[in-house]
Order: C-alpha cells, then sequence, then structure tokens
C-alpha cells in the first residue's frame, strides 16, 4: 500500500472507489469523473471557485495494485483572517470497509499535515466544505459510512453538528387554502438540473414576511434519479409571523407548485437540535433517512502522551 | 379526542396499532396478541394514591378518537424505595399515528400530569431496561425510524441522555481464524424461547478465564418466523490485560460459526453510542449500521440539585 498525492492520472480509480463507497448513502448518485474531477481542481492548483479562501489543499491517497483503498481530502485556513489560528478541514475521508489499516494510515497522514501546517483545531465533513454532488446541501457524514464514524471516533473526534435528512416520496400535496392577507410570489429560475429552482416570497401590506428557496437535486447531482427530487433549501419567516401557520403555509404552496412542474419527491434537512422542525417535517408527509455529522478535534489540548485532556 | 387507561378488552386494537407503528422499526416483527398481553401483564388502572401504591407501578393511556387508538402512553413510577435518590417516572413506550402531532402531544402531557402527581422530578423515555422484549432486539432504546416520536420528545424538553448503536450482518459467512493464543473454548447451549438455542462461551488460557460471549437466538425476543434465523450477540468481553489481541475477535467469529452450524444466517450486534471502538471493530469485519437507538431524558422542576 502506498499514500500518495492526488494527481489527474487515477481520476478514474478515485470515482470508481468514491461512487462504490457511497453507494448506500442516501441521496449520493454515482458521479461522472468529470464531476470528481471538478472537486480536484483546487487541488491541482486550477482553482475555479473564488470563494474558496483555503491557504492550502490537498488529497491524500492510498493506493494497492493500481485501484485506490482510500482517501482524505485536506485544507486549512485561517479563522477570522487571523493568521495565528489556523483550521484545518477534512473535506473528505473515505475507505474500504474491512481495510482500516488503511483508514488509520490516511488520517495519520492527514494528522501529519495539519500539524506541519500548526492547525489548532480540525474539523471533519463539515457541511460548509461538502462536495456539491455528496448528499444534499448541508450534509454532514452520514450514519450509513458507520465504519469512517468508526474510525473518527477511536481518533478523539467528537460531534460538534448534526443535520438529520428527511425525505417525501412520490408527494402529493394538495394546493392550500389561499390566504387572502398572503401575497406569494413565485420566481423560477434556471439551474444545472432539468427542472427549474424556485423562490417563494411572501408579501403582507408590501413588506417581505417570509421565503421559500426550493432547488433541484439536479444541481447536486447530473445523476437523471436525482431530477425529479426537489430540495427545500431554505424556508424562513420573520420572527413575528412565526408559529402561526404561515411556515407550513408556504411549504405547501412551494411542494404544489413543484409537483406541477414536474418534480415527484421532495426532500429538506434541519440542524440536530431542531427538535420543532423535526416534529412539523415528520408530521406533514416527510420521514426521516438520514443523521449525518460533523466532527472535531482540537490539537492544542493534546497532550504529549497523545491522549486528549 | 379522549383519553382512556387500558383494560384487557382494547388488547387486540392495541396490538393492532402497536404493530403498525413499528413496522418500519428494523427488527420489530409483528407481534400476536398474547405477546403484547406480557408487557400488559402488570399495567393497572384507577387514580394515583401514595400509601396504597406500590414501589413500582405501571399504567398505559391511551388516546382515542371515535373508536380507534391515535396515541399511547405506557408509564412507569419507580418510588424512592427502588431509586435512593429520587422518584423516576420512565415512559416504557409511546407511540402515535404519524401526521396525528396531537394526539402525541395530548397524550405526552398525559403522562407527564401523572407523574407530576405523583412528585416524579425525572422522567426517562425508552429506557433500555425497561423495553418491551419484543421491541427490536436487546438493548435498544427510541429508534431512528420512529423521528415523529424523538420530534415530540425533543419539542417537550427531553434530551437524548443515552444512546445504542444496532448493527447487522445478513447471510453472514465466517472462515476459521486462527487463535492469537492457545485458547480453550467451553461452550454452553442454552434452550430459550426461540425455535434454536442460545449459546455462552467461555474463553479460558490454561485455567484463567479471559474473554466470554453471550449470544442469543432472536426468537428470544419474538415468535414470529423471521426472527428465528437471527442471532444478537448481547455480551462481548476480553479481560482487560487481553484487549487488543485478536481474542474478541476470534471469540465472536467462534460463536459465529457455531450459530452458523445449528442453522442460523444472520448476525445482530450492538454498542453503546461513545463506544467508537466497537464501532469500528464492527463495522469493518462484515456487520453494517442499520440503525440508533437513543434514551430521551427530562429533568422536571422539582429535581434535587
Amino acid at each position: 500500500m502506498d499514500i500518495c498525492h492526488y494527481t489527474p492520472d487515477i481520476l478514474k480509480p478515485i470515482t470508481v472507489f468514491y461512487n462504490h463507497l457511497t453507494a448506500e448513502v442516501p441521496h449520493c448518485y454515482p458521479i461522472k469523473e468529470e464531476e470528481f474531477e471538478h472537486a480536484m481542481q483546487s487541488v491541482i492548483g486550477q482553482a475555479s471557485n473564488d470563494d474558496e479562501d483555503f491557504e492550502d489543499e490537498t488529497v491524500f491517497v492510498a493506493m494497492h495494485n493500481g485501484s485506490v483503498k482510500g482517501f482524505v481530502h485536506v485544507a486549512y485556513y485561517h479563522e477570522n483572517n487571523d493568521e495565528k489560528v489556523s483550521t484545518g478541514t477534512i473535506r473528505f475521508l473515505g475507505y474500504q470497509r474491512g481495510a482500516r489499516n488503511i483508514g488509520q494510515a490516511i488520517l495519520d497522514k492527514a494528522e501529519e499535515y495539519f500539524k506541519d501546517n500548526n492547525v489548532n483545531r480540525i474539523v471533519a465533513l463539515p457541511k460548509i466544505h461538502r462536495y456539491t454532488f455528496y448528499h444534499f446541501e448541508y450534509a454532514e457524514l452520514s450514519d450509513t459510512l458507520d465504519h469512517i464514524h468508526g474510525l473518527l471516533g477511536i481518533n478523539d473526534y467528537r460531534k460538534y453538528h448534526g443535520q438529520v435528512f428527511l425525505d417525501w416520496k412520490n408527494l402529493k400535496v394538495n394546493p392550500p387554502t389561499i390566504k387572502e392577507n398572503i401575497k406569494l410570489e413565485i420566481e423560477w429560475k434556471d439551474g444545472k438540473g432539468k427542472l427549474p429552482n424556485c423562490l417563494i416570497t411572501a408579501h403582507q401590506d408590501g413588506e417581505e414576511i417570509g421565503e421559500c428557496w426550493n432547488v433541484s437535486c439536479g444541481q447536486f447531482s447530473s445523476h437523471p434519479d436525482a431530477q425529479d427530487w426537489v430540495y427545500t433549501d431554505w424556508i424562513g419567516l420573520e420572527n413575528e409571523y412565526q408559529g402561526k401557520g404561515l411556515g407550513k403555509y408556504l411549504l405547501q404552496y412551494s411542494l404544489h407548485e413543484m409537483n406541477n412542474v414536474g418534480y415527484k419527491h421532495a426532500a429538506l434537512s434541519t440542524d440536530w437540535d431542531n427538535y420543532r422542525a423535526l416534529l412539523f417535517y415528520s408530521n406533514c408527509g416527510y420521514r426521516a433517512v438520514d443523521w449525518t455529522y460533523a466532527y472535531e478535534k482540537n490539537l492544542s489540548s493534546v497532550t504529549t502522551d497523545g491522549s486528549v485532556s | 379526542m379522549r383519553i382512556i387507561q387500558y383494560t384487557p378488552n382494547i388488547l387486540s386494537a392495541l396490538t393492532e396499532f402497536y404493530n403498525e407503528q413499528t413496522s418500519d422499526v428494523p427488527h420489530c416483527y409483528p407481534v400476536k396478541e398474547e405477546e403484547f398481553a406480557t408487557a400488559m401483564k402488570k399495567v393497572t388502572t384507577g387514580d394515583y394514591h401514595r400509601d396504597g401504591e406500590k414501589h413500582r407501578s405501571e399504567r398505559v393511556f391511551l388516546a382515542m378518537s371515535d373508536d380507534s387508538i391515535k396515541a399511547f402512553v405506557h408509564t412507569v413510577l419507580s418510588l424512592k424505595a427502588v431509586n435512593e435518590e429520587e422518584d423516576v417516572g420512565f415512559i416504557r413506550f409511546l407511540a402515535y399515528e404519524r401526521g396525528e402531532r396531537n394526539a402525541g402531544q395530548v397524550i405526552l402531557e398525559k403522562a407527564e400530569e401523572y407523574f407530576k402527581t405523583c412528585d416524579v422530578s425525572r422522567i426517562f423515555a425508552f429506557s433500555q431496561n425497561d423495553r418491551y422484549r419484543f421491541f427490536h432486539f436487546e438493548h435498544a432504546y427510541l429508534s431512528d425510524a420512529l423521528d415523529h416520536v424523538q420530534g415530540l420528545l425533543g419539542y417537550n424538553g427531553y434530551h437524548k441522555s443515552d444512546g445504542e448503536v444496532f448493527l447487522d450482518w445478513e447471510n453472514y459467512e465466517v472462515m476459521p481464524m486462527k487463535a492469537p493464543f492457545p485458547i480453550k473454548m467451553n461452550v454452553e447451549w442454552k434452550d430459550g424461547e426461540g425455535h434454536r438455542p442460545n449459546i455462552h462461551i467461555d474463553a479460558y488460557l490454561d485455567d484463567k478465564k479471559v474473554g466470554e460471549c453471550d449470544t442469543l437466538s432472536c426468537g428470544e425476543f419474538s415468535s414470529h418466523p423471521d426472527a428465528q434465523n437471527w442471532l444478537h450477540t448481547v455480551w462481548l468481553g476480553i479481560e482487560k490485560e487481553f484487549q487488543g489481541q485478536r481474542l474478541g475477535r476470534y471469540l465472536l467469529n467462534y460463536t459465529l460459526q457455531e450459530m452458523h452450524s445449528v442453522g442460523y444466517r444472520h448476525a445482530a450486534i450492538s454498542t453503546n453510542w461513545e463506544n467508537y471502538r466497537a464501532l469500528l471493530f464492527y463495522s469493518n469485519c462484515g456487520y453494517k449500521v442499520v440503525d440508533w437507538t437513543y434514551e430521551y431524558e427530562k429533568v422536571l422542576a422539582n429535581a434535587p440539585a
């Protein structure tokens, strides 16, 4: 087993590996090489995303007989532009189930990289650094990748955030009873998916009081199966309008519109401690299909014997 | 919506309701009325009278709409004589029809009101020690598959206080492996409730016991035919000084082989939510996570500091 840096000549085996690893993760559709290649652009110095402000980014790959057995995608950045505070991020970590030694070897490699770059804190699989084609927006490490949870856990990483995903398959929504005092505006926007994205805003007395942003899951993946899913990325109401059934109204209206335009299934997610939202969604048609978590480890508190204080 | 207390004449309807509510929970096989009746054995009715109350008493409240069940909660009161610290209330089980959150809220409030009249200061929901024998497998708390129940508890101020993760290995296959050192196995078969026997294995090095493994037929939890081919390893322990030397793996492997030879085909195991070492071990040797289950706790205002 060799550990090397990612280079474009292993694009094919690493895409094969990634697709195999994520085959059972909800909403991870098989990706094409060019999609994976896009995620690697900033790694090979062809940074295309202006909004990525990593100081450095690299991918370590464990190879055996020409096939990929595991890889870790690491980067680091300065918090609040303070050069003394470096946070490392594990954008993705995967290893073949059963090959825990390989998992350990690439994680060790990642930590060595972080130490070399004076990282104080490591975050693993945070939603803000996810690959666009991994799961849906805001996803962290899926419960279905239990062997990766196990690896992070025994290496003293701890869950610090979570996001629960809910699906509503074969969506059926009745048109909502129109609320006369609320004006709803629909704006369709073409995105990467076959069907358009949609922003719905709610107005009362000329003021915007809420909005609901729905994106095609084709935004995340080019796979045909993703195209008839809609993901409600954001639903929000001004404080004083909450708890009056308006959220439900806005969601029902959105889903009904989405249904009409051809979406068959809906998904959304919420924070792990937002039980109000979980209760609402799980009673209106959605069902939890996955819990995902981000992990953290503080390096500064590691003592010389390796234990974490 | 009207609330009634459980009496045996509603057994049939409640069994049916329970089966519907748990149909998507891993390892919840449909139960027969006589199985559900065993969980209701100690349930009594009537109001609470402190003097006359036993140390532990159980009541089941049901929310009815017309003549159909929309929700139920199984409460257990555990008074100080048993638990020295404080009076504790347990919600053994709570279910409500998905979409009927008002019924869920009403039944939860009924349970809390009952606990409050009993001066309970702390409530645990879905404690593994109090689980219905036929709910999931040994050590299970509230399953992730019942997200609407989790939502209800969380919304009402309950917090996750413990967890257990479940892993399955369907159609498992194991090859004999070499013992890490000369181990002698003492195998004990025991007949239980299942069609096939349970097994207890002790591992000895010379005359010293260095490990043990307890594995049950899942027929122990359910009479359903589908449960009979499943085994559940409920305990795997290695003496401290012998840990990390592949002895656990050897003992588990040995157990799975023995069980395969008498006809078991699927294996299940579970571990505590914080035991990442065990999770890493099981998830790399053939098992895959199928469910996370959680105990919930709520501390009431009158709890001792």
